[in-house]
């Protein structure tokens, strides 16, 4: 990361330090730009932890895709059910 | 005049009306005259294509008719990988022989249905962030008017049906990129329920939440597209093992009874949602009232919550199949595909498990609201089309999205258009259905189709 992070925020340093430890060597202008988008997407995104979600079971990757429906539901009917 | 249409053109192939190798060269004369500027097409493959034409006038002459797709010149994103064109995904990142040099399940599909396959059409780069200047390729402009966007990431697939450069596409969807487009352009867009088409040998975005799915002037034509794209294959362990419909055999144009919901929270009351695109839904859906549905609002809690979600769960997935191209070649991608993409290096574990768990909560939204309608019914997009000089990647990341729930809850989706802004730019109304019921949000989409001529619209460029 180069120098001229070091003048800049406690929160463009973290993140300028997060992607440094990944090997991440990008330029000062654009580091300011994505800590800008980190700002915004950290408050979006700890709008998640809301009740509703921190009360479902966690579920592994896998069990994840075992929740998605790649097989055919076979209750769904396949057209509008009033018809 | 080339008919508009799959349906009409295969009407016209079998009254030996015209023939594939007329109508494929046709519609190549056109997109080479327009591509540079429209930004359609990276690779006009004209020489397979005619080649592929000439095979099925063959067939037809002897008798052997594969479907209604024969003959009918289409376009794939330039992120499905096929034997007859390098594989760009709009990036000197990905390597030209990406795929093997090897038809993709989906591409396969299509051509063993007899389809003529033009060209690879413009995508953002890598299917997310927005077209960057900077680089060698054409920007994407909507056939309405260039300096507008045609919105993406599958531009080039809805141009090209839109401009009447191809008669249906395929493109993908991980968060809207058919749905945004055909919004954008008016034509008509279907986003697959997860798993309905195998996705291997597509550039994967965001692999829990990618989808391939058809695009085209109508729903009747997106059903034939689908048809021939729809069912599992084995390389892609999570394409769906049921049954494919005959999807346009269900389309009888009846909505009687069918109950719609409008979940007017968010998708209608939301600050940006455009007059002109809320009047225009809700005059679609009085239109389907008036034939014989019957409309109630419905409550969908979370959904900004899970258009967050997938994005998180989206930018996960893209960052941990790119982190090291990002980290050795940073300058080389797109200034807004870099932008965009490291998101996902600054989400941290918690957050994506969490995000799952809010797509489980969503989830369970949309199935308790399914149980109550058919049909869920909201706008498109918040808006018409922007201009390009004035995008604006990240502060769109953040606002209103009307696409992103369904992706993360699986659904299958259709985008029609419904309108025209007073700017004339399309309005267009989407069509949630339950998982794998394509064949009732494509049902929904061809009765509106037959009370309205929005689709038939065309661009004064189309007519060149």
């Amino acid at each position: 990361v180069p120098d001229e992070a070091a003048s800049g925020t406690d929160e463009q340093h973290m993140v300028a330090a997060l992607l440094a430890s990944q090997g991440f060597s990008i330029p000062p202008d654009e580091l300011k730009i994505i800590s800008g988008i980190y700002d915004s997407w950290r408050a979006a995104v700890n709008e998640l932890y809301f009740p509703a979600a921190a009360a479902t079971a966690p579920t592994s990757f896998a069990a994840n895709f075992g929740e998605t429906p790649t097989t055919c539901p076979l209750h769904l009917p396949s057209r509008p059910t009033s018809q | 005049v080339s008919p508009a249409t799959i349906r009409a053109a295969a009407d016209a192939l079998r009254r030996g009306v015209t023939t594939s190798t007329a109508l494929t060269r046709a519609l190549l004369d056109r997109a080479q005259l327009l591509n540079e500027t429209l930004g359609a097409f990276v690779t006009i493959t004209a020489e397979s294509a005619m080649a592929a034409a000439e095979q099925a006038d063959r067939d037809f002459a002897a008798g052997t008719d594969a479907g209604p797709l024969q003959g009918i010149p289409i376009a794939l994103k330039d992120i499905i990988a096929t034997a007859d064109a390098p594989t760009t995904a709009n990036s000197v990142i990905l390597p030209r022989d990406w795929g093997g040099c090897t038809d993709a399940p989906v591409a396969a599909r299509l051509r063993r249905a007899g389809a003529v396959i033009i060209g690879k059409t413009t995508t953002y780069e890598f299917a997310c962030g927005q077209p960057d200047p900077g680089k060698a390729f054409l920007i994407p402009r909507n056939p309405w008017n260039t300096a507008h966007t045609s919105s993406g990431s599958s531009s080039g697939t809805a141009i090209s049906v839109v401009a009447g450069l191809a008669l249906g596409a395929v493109g993908t969807d991980t968060a809207g990129s058919i749905r945004a487009p055909a919004a954008a352009t008016g034509a008509t867009g279907l986003k697959v329920s997860f798993g309905r088409v195998p996705k291997s040998g597509v550039v994967p975005l965001g692999h829990s939440l990618d989808t391939v799915g058809p695009m085209a002037r109508t729903a009747y034509d997106c059903a034939l597209l689908l048809a021939a794209m729809a069912g599992h294959d084995p390389s892609d362990v999570l394409s769906a093992s049921c049954a494919v419909p005959s999807y346009a055999d269900s389309l009888d144009g009846r909505v009687e009874g069918l109950r719609i919901g409008l979940p007017r929270d968010y998708f209608y009351d939301s600050a940006s949602v455009d007059d002109e695109m809320r009047t225009a839904v809700l005059a679609a859906v009085d239109v389907l009232r008036d034939a014989g549905a019957i409309v109630r609002e419905v409550d969908v809690p979370y959904a900004r919550e899970a258009s967050v979600a997938n994005q998180v769960i989206l930018f996960s997935e893209a960052f941990g199949y790119h982190r090291d191209n990002l980290i050795r070649r940073w300058g080389e991608y797109g200034r807004y595909t870099r932008l965009a993409l490291i998101k996902g290096g600054l989400f941290t574990g918690g957050d994506y498990a969490q995000a799952q768990r809010v797509r489980t909560v969503f989830r369970g939204v949309a199935r308790a609201v399914l149980d109550q309608v058919d049909v869920i019914i909201t706008p498109g997009a918040p808006a018409p089309a922007d201009l390009i000089a004035s995008m604006d990647m990240q502060g769109a990341a953040l606002g209103a999205n009307f696409n992103r729930q369904w992706s993360l809850a699986g659904l299958p989706a259709l985008a029609v258009p419904c309108g025209f802004s007073s700017a004339k730019l399309p309005l267009s109304m989407q069509i949630i259905g339950r998982p794998f019921a394509e064949a009732d949000v494509l049902r929904v989409g061809d009765a509106y189709q037959l009370l309205t001529t929005w689709h038939e619209c065309r661009p004064p460029i189309a007519a060149m």
